[in-house]
């Protein structure tokens, strides 16, 4: 490329590459909430959190229904639960921690460094 | 039950596609480590150390810049039981396509691709035509070798040999031959049956086009910088990106294997 990268950068405006970040954070965070078990394709969100604990705590076997409409059987709920509470803290501690660092950025090449 | 990845490189005057598989190679092994395959007609451009099977074919007469024709056999080629199919100008830079791999569905085919942006890409994009079915990609799509899928790849071939009678039926008016209609409307025909065995890919392809160039390589990702939109710098770090524009990826091909060795 016969421009030099900070040529380019200085040329593109500070508020598209922050909208641009953040808009990059809020794919990343959802793709990040998928996880799999016992072969079902499922998402960590809240809905996924609040039915499977609320099932949990009627002690009544866990049957659900994954993100590609197959029918799982939970047999192991506590290790289910982990995974879940797992992929969900992982996923959004990330989000987090990305979402404080683009909030600091007061300089267009921290976008792309 | 062995699980691994599936490319396909055939070079043409206009593209060196095994360069290309070479840098997929890369990412794959380091985000996914998993095995990975390569179907070929050549392979003096491949990095024998990067595969785990290098399978060559018959070189083809055929000299159109595309041989997408070609891109057949997917399921007797595959050396896995549970296999990834990609495009080798698709590359991974995270490891949710392991989530896939010991799936309950015999299929999981890709439905939505998006551009860099993160806006819908066009309209012809994601329809096959105007009114007919909505696009099923090619690029990345998993199967498990088993009745389901081998009947699913028995009937893309049926559909690829007779590709203009069911263009005309489905009304596609592109004369370019595209995979993603051949899956497409297999697919179609496929759930028409009530098999419920093709799962739907959650992560969109994001795509970009030709006009996008990459800007820098790092191990996270890829920063693309696209000249017609105002020069706009898109910065896709953590997710995969199916790059359309072969040469810039061949510009970089010293930056890519540098990052990932």
């Amino acid at each position: 490329m016969a421009e030099d990268i900070s040529t380019i950068i200085s040329n593109t405006e500070f508020t598209r590459l922050r909208q641009s970040a953040i808009e990059k954070l809020k794919v990343v965070l959802q793709e990040s909430l998928f996880f799999s078990f016992r072969g079902g394709l499922f998402k960590a969100d809240a809905q996924t959190l609040s039915f499977v604990k609320l099932l949990y705590k009627y002690n009544q076997p866990i049957v659900l229904i994954d993100t590609q409409e197959e029918v799982i059987d939970i047999e192991y709920p506590d290790t289910f639960i982990n995974t879940l509470l797992e992929t969900y803290y992982k996923a959004t501690n990330q989000y987090l921690t990305d979402y404080k660092r683009i909030k600091e950025y007061r300089r267009k090449e921290d976008f792309v460094s | 039950m062995s699980q691994g990845v599936l490319l396909y490189a055939f070079n043409n005057e206009k593209v060196n596609y095994e360069k290309i598989a070479n840098l997929c190679a890369l990412c794959l092994t380091r985000h996914l480590a998993k095995p990975v395959s390569i179907i070929t007609d050549n392979g003096s451009d491949l990095i024998y150390s990067y595969f785990d099977k290098i399978i060559t074919i018959e070189k083809s007469t055929d000299r159109q810049a595309w041989r997408n024709k070609e891109r057949n056999g997917y399921f007797d080629f595959s050396p896995y039981e549970e296999t990834l199919v990609i495009d080798t100008d698709y590359f991974l830079f995270n490891s949710h396509y392991n989530h896939f791999f010991g799936s309950q569905k015999s299929l999981i085919l890709s439905t939505e691709a998006k551009r860099i942006d993160f806006t819908p890409v066009a309209f012809t994009e994601r329809r096959i035509a105007e009114r007919s079915l909505d696009m099923t990609w090619a690029t990345c799509f998993y199967f498990r070798k088993d009745e389901k899928s081998k009947a699913f790849f028995d009937l893309v071939d049926i559909v690829r040999e007779n590709y203009r009678f069911y263009c005309m039926n489905y009304g596609i008016k592109n004369s370019v031959y595209r995979n993603d209609y051949v899956f497409s409307i297999a697919r179609h025909i496929y759930n028409g049956n009530g098999l419920e065995c093709i799962g739907v890919n959650p992560y969109a392809l994001y795509t970009a086009y030709p006009e996008s160039e990459i800007l820098s390589v790092s191990d996270k990702g890829l920063t693309f910088l696209n000249r017609i939109k105002n020069s706009s710098v898109y910065n896709l770090q953590g997710l995969s990106a199916h790059v359309l524009n072969k040469v810039t990826i061949l510009e970089h091909y010293e930056e890519f294997t540098h990052v990932f060795k």
